[in-house]
């Protein structure tokens, strides 16, 4: 990863900008390329996906439906389910239907399950779009996955069918994302359109599914497919007063840059932090208090100082205008085995960050210490016992020792130097 | 290198001993029952406030001249609070111990003879004490310890969860409990709210669990932003549950079950939100049990 000068520097402060930049190279490092070529589809996040789809049939017409939105049974009342379903899965060609004739012949239900009670009619097309809704009472037993929407599509993703005739389970039927038209198609209803996405009869209403989420609600095939995408049918949803949970699914895309700036309140202050990405490739180091910017992605964060434990240790970046503040606290590494030069050892264990509880210590003469380091910056406080005696200490951490005075009840203190066992 | 490091320290306690040569059973061993779940009203809602009830035991035996050891037992009750509102100054929980952080701790000076290779009877004498409550005395009290790689605490049956303390060598919790955390809130917080908070043990039996809770944490979305990453400020490790756990109130009985109590911050790009969770180690695989 290539580190780069910001994009929001005005040409009157260029030079200014380039002396920063000059020294900023100094405090931040980076190598690597990141892997942008383009994502894959992952099938067990696709079968997941399976769990929002519906099986709809009206008379002689059988497809599928996506549940899009829901809310949770209140009291008495019983909780609600939206699926959009292709138009002519519900209603054919007739395009004036009427609802009570519908009502009572539409089936909703999910793989394997009986059919359930529509909780109102069925909603008429939506304009051009081939689309209409159905809802149905929901239990809140059946989980549904929120995280859909892709948060880019680009021409030549690949894409797959999600629902097969009757089945809400993983097609073999692959294909490449062509484009997304602004409006809906007349003549298809749909406004995706796709290569070699060419499913059979009762796969309409399958989920057109690529790396980066849903795409859209696959409509049919002429000489390729076709589909209507999820952000034209929130348009329809909300319009309509449908119910709409759909959220962005987890997706990184690695051109796109946000600036980060590891920050610290507390001491011990680490030096730097390593960013490391998780698919590999790309690490960072970068000052605190400067700044570096990093593709999006999933990292893994750590202090370049062994001494020290930092908290948080992972990170996800998206793009955005403004900086990301990382707030980083690190304290020190109490954990490990401590030794001094006269042969005195304590064993420490770190369950929270800068506390250990530690034992040891036996041949200072004092007896046998159990208790627990507390560190404040570089200050390290010590408090236990010796033998059922009360223990107390200060000690002070510098270049990887802890030095000072600890004591047993009102014996006179003993000096203590430990140095981290390696 | 982070794994190496646990791989190490693993090592290093998983041979309790304080110094080369030391004879078995020399070391510090520990033993954590998950007590109870104790909830408290605040400003009239019933079980706004939540505690966790924790009796630790911890065993440091050193050798002393010749085949005798001797040491130190601890035995500490304490509680941690559960979920943002707990820690408030305004909650009050039933006497004894009306503050929400309550402790006790009682210790003994203990001597042990030989009673075989790996079989030692234990006699414990009463020390000092410590805390801001008193929930029990401090009796002296003779026990048998047996080493078979952990160490078994008993006055009859080995294999009886109730009657047999198991105690193992001290080390920080397994890494594995954060891997599971770390992932449980990835996918809470990418789509899945609904799965992740239909598997909590603390919503079995409850239809509309999981929604609430998704419901909840989607109207939140636009005030705190994006999930980016967490932060664990603690994290508490234990052997036994009551039986019938996670139920609220006193134990009738015991069972084994590995767990730790972890409290973090959720950090979202426009906000952090303070949390604990309960995870359980089940078949070798850690999974999130409860969160608040």
């Amino acid at each position: 990863m290539s580190l780069k000068p910001s994009r929001r520097h005005s040409p009157s402060r260029f030079c200014t900008a380039l002396v920063f930049v000059l020294l900023m190279s100094g405090t931040s490092t980076s190598s690597g390329d990141p892997d942008c070529s383009a994502p894959r589809l992952d099938s067990a996040e696709m079968g997941e996906l399976a769990n929002n789809i519906v099986l709809v049939s009206s008379g002689s017409h059988s497809g599928l439906g996506l549940v899009v939105g829901w809310k949770p049974p209140l009291g008495e009342a019983p909780g609600e389910a939206c699926a959009a379903v292709p138009a002519h899965v519900v209603y054919g060609q007739d395009r004036t239907p009427s609802h009570s004739r519908y009502r009572s012949q539409v089936l909703v239900r999910f793989a394997g399950e009986p059919p359930m009670r529509l909780s109102r009619d069925p909603l008429f097309p939506q304009g051009d779009a081939d689309l209409t809704f159905v809802c149905f009472d929901w239990d809140g037993r059946h989980w549904f996955h929120a995280g859909l929407i892709p948060r880019a599509m680009r021409p030549g993703d690949p894409l797959q069918l999600i629902g097969e005739p009757g089945l809400a389970r993983i097609s073999q039927v692959r294909g490449t994302l062509v484009g997304v038209a602004p409006n809906v198609s007349i003549s298809s209803g749909a406004d995706v359109s796709t290569t070699g996405l060419n499913g059979v009869k009762g796969q309409s209403g399958s989920l057109v599914a690529s790396p980066r989420g849903v795409v859209g609600l696959y409509l049919g095939a002429a000489d390729n497919g076709y589909a209507l995408s999820l952000r034209a049918i929130e348009g329809m949803a909300r319009t309509s007063n449908v119910l709409w949970q759909l959220t962005e699914a987890r997706s990184f895309d690695c051109t796109i840059h946000r600036r980060c700036c590891p920050v610290t309140h507390g001491t011990p202050a680490s030096p730097s932090i390593a960013f490391e990405n998780l698919a590999g490739g790309v690490s960072a180091t970068v000052d605190i208090g400067s700044c570096a910017d990093l593709a999006e992605g999933s990292y893994e964060l750590r202090s370049t100082s062994n001494s020290l434990v930092c908290e948080p240790r992972s990170l996800d970046v998206y793009g955005g205008a403004a900086p990301l503040e990382v707030l980083v606290s690190c304290a020190l590494r109490l954990d490990g085995t401590w030794q001094s030069p006269e042969g005195a050892e304590l064993y420490c264990l770190g369950s929270v960050q800068g506390v250990a509880d530690c034992a040891g210590l036996a041949t200072l003469g004092l007896g046998a210490f159990e208790g627990r380091l507390v560190a404040n910056g570089a200050r390290v406080s010590l408090s236990g016992t010796f033998a059922g005696f009360g223990a107390s200490g200060d000690l002070h951490w510098s270049a990887g020792r802890l030095t000072g005075e600890i004591r047993r009840q009102n014996q006179s203190p003993i000096v203590l130097n430990l140095k981290r066992a390696e | 290198m982070k794994s190496f490091f646990c791989v190490v320290l693993t090592a290093l306690w998983s041979a309790p001993s304080w110094s080369s040569g030391a004879p078995p059973p020399a070391g510090l061993w520990t033993q954590v029952d998950f007590r109870s779940i104790e909830a408290a009203p605040l400003d009239g809602e019933p079980n706004a406030c939540l505690r966790a009830w924790f009796e630790v035991r911890r065993y440091d035996i050193r050798p002393q001249s010749g085949d005798v050891l001797a040491g130190m037992f601890t035995d500490t009750t304490q509680t941690r609070t559960l979920g943002l509102m707990s820690a408030h100054e305004r909650c009050r929980f039933p006497e004894p111990a009306p503050m929400p952080l309550s402790n006790q701790m009682r210790t003994w000076s203990v001597t042990l003879s030989a009673q075989g290779a790996n079989r030692w009877i234990t006699r414990a004498r009463p020390e000092s004490g410590a805390g801001n409550v008193k929930l029990s005395s401090t009796e002296a009290f003779e026990t048998r310890l047996t080493l078979v790689g952990v160490l078994i605490d008993t006055k009859g049956d080995l294999d009886d969860p109730d009657g047999a303390l198991v105690f193992r060598p001290a080390a920080g919790p397994p890494p594995d409990f954060r891997t599971a955390l770390e992932s449980m809130l990835v996918r809470m917080n990418s789509g899945e709210c609904l799965a992740v908070a239909g598997s909590l043990t603390m919503g079995a039996g409850r239809q509309d669990f999981a929604a609430r809770v998704c419901e909840l944490r989607r109207r939140r979305t636009p005030f705190v932003g994006n999930y980016i990453s967490v932060r664990v400020s603690s994290s508490f490790e234990f052997d036994r549950v009551p039986k019938g756990f996670p139920a609220l109130g006193p134990p009738s009985g015991w069972k084994r079950q590995h767990g730790v109590l972890c409290s973090f911050m959720e950090v979202f790009e426009k906000q952090e939100l303070p949390a604990d969770a309960i995870l359980l180690e089940e078949g070798g695989r850690w999974r999130v049990a409860m969160l608040w």
